[in-house]
């Protein structure tokens, strides 16, 4: 009987970890999922800044749009600590000591590429101006909450 | 040291002016590594430079004066221990000593590591290196982190080479850091073929040239990353 309920705790005990490791697994791989969307609308302006690509003024707009749309979703996708997993990432615990901090950076995201949407009514001058303050404010939070490499 | 010994010369002119823009290189693309965002695509050209003065130094190795060459400096490990194991009793050398001939070589080949390392890695958001393209995400985090991490490599290894060098110039009187400018050091030449008396300067010009034709060529004819456009 002794026996019988260690085994079935135990079992119990390894199931509820895994369970709870596999949600920690989707949550990480859907922030990088995430990620991989925004950098796939960033990368055609990012073409355009370097000249790679013909500039156009009507997609940046698009694509800024989409990363406006989708970097609100970073806090959604943060809010969960998971820096006590095993599981690889590239996210810093520090996200969760200053998660203000963080919240507030993915804000000025959203704000910039909104502003990046606004500026390219204003000319070409004006929306590269605008691209580098949405890219910088990308930079800031790889800067502090990114593992560097 | 006895008064009938003047200076000699040493290191020729391209040698010479080859370590200071080196040292430019390393401490520019430092200085601009750490500066941020706006300062990345003059990192770009230090490491170009950088990669250019690698591949010059590498083939002054076989084509430069008498102590440029490597068939003067790189000697048997034998005697780099014999050396090692009683460097204040030894002879001062004429060029590179035993050791400081191998360590010329590591800091060279470190440093052309790094160039070529940081062709193909990116900041995952405005620049990547004429490379980046062609590996594979994995791979290019996989040489940032080498980047990253010979960095600090180059700096351990450029720290023991000030202090080796001063300790040869104020311990043991024997010039290195003067003679890196004006070439000379006051001894006794123990052979013909140890002078130098000449500086190749045009054969170095070319060199050069040569040198960053090629590293320009290869930025040059990367090819441009494809973007997907919805």
């Amino acid at each position: 009987m002794i026996r019988s309920t260690m085994i079935f705790a135990l079992l119990v005990s390894f199931a509820s970890t895994s369970w709870a490791d596999e949600r920690t697994q989707k949550t990480i791989e859907a922030r990088q999922g995430l990620l991989k969307v925004v950098a796939q609308y960033f990368g055609p302006i990012v073409g355009m800044a370097k000249g790679q690509i013909p500039y156009d003024a009507e997609l940046i707009e698009k694509n800024a749009g989409k990363v406006a749309e989708l970097a609100p979703m970073i806090t959604d996708l943060f809010a969960q600590d998971t820096s006590a997993s095993d599981y690889a990432t590239e996210a810093k615990a520090d996200i969760w000591a200053d998660y203000d901090d963080f919240s507030a950076k993915a804000v000025t995201t959203t704000e910039r590429a909104n502003a990046l949407v606004a500026a390219t009514a204003e000319g070409r001058g004006a929306t590269m101006k605008a691209f580098g303050a949405l890219g910088s404010s990308c930079k800031s939070c790889h800067d502090s909450y990114r593992q560097k490499k | 040291m006895r008064s009938d010994q003047r200076p000699q010369l040493i290191w020729d002119l391209p040698l010479r002016l080859w370590h200071w823009a080196l040292v430019v290189c390393l401490a520019g693309s430092w200085i601009t590594a750490e500066a941020g965002f706006d300062w990345t695509t003059t990192h770009f050209y230090f490491g170009y430079s950088a990669l250019a003065l690698v591949l010059f130094r590498l083939a002054w190795g076989l084509l430069g004066t008498f102590h440029s060459r490597y068939a003067s400096f790189l000697t048997s490990p034998k005697r780099v221990l014999t050396y090692l194991r009683r460097p204040n009793g030894a002879k001062p050398s004429t060029g590179h000593n035993p050791l400081g001939g191998w360590a010329s070589v590591a800091i060279v080949v470190l440093i052309g590591l790094q160039a070529s390392s940081g062709l193909f890695i990116s900041d995952d958001i405005f620049y990547a290196g004429p490379y980046n393209t062609v590996v594979s995400g994995s791979t290019a985090d996989w040489l940032a982190g080498w980047h990253h991490q010979l960095f600090t490599l180059i700096q351990i290894t450029v720290v023991a080479h000030v202090l080796a060098v001063s300790w040869y110039t104020w311990g043991r009187k024997e010039g290195l850091i003067q003679a890196m400018f004006h070439g000379k050091k006051v001894l006794k030449i123990r052979s013909t073929e140890e002078t130098v008396n000449e500086h190749r300067g045009m054969r170095a010009l070319l060199l050069l040239a040569l040198a960053a034709a090629v590293v320009a060529t290869l930025v040059y004819v990367a090819p441009l990353p494809e973007y997907d456009v919805y």
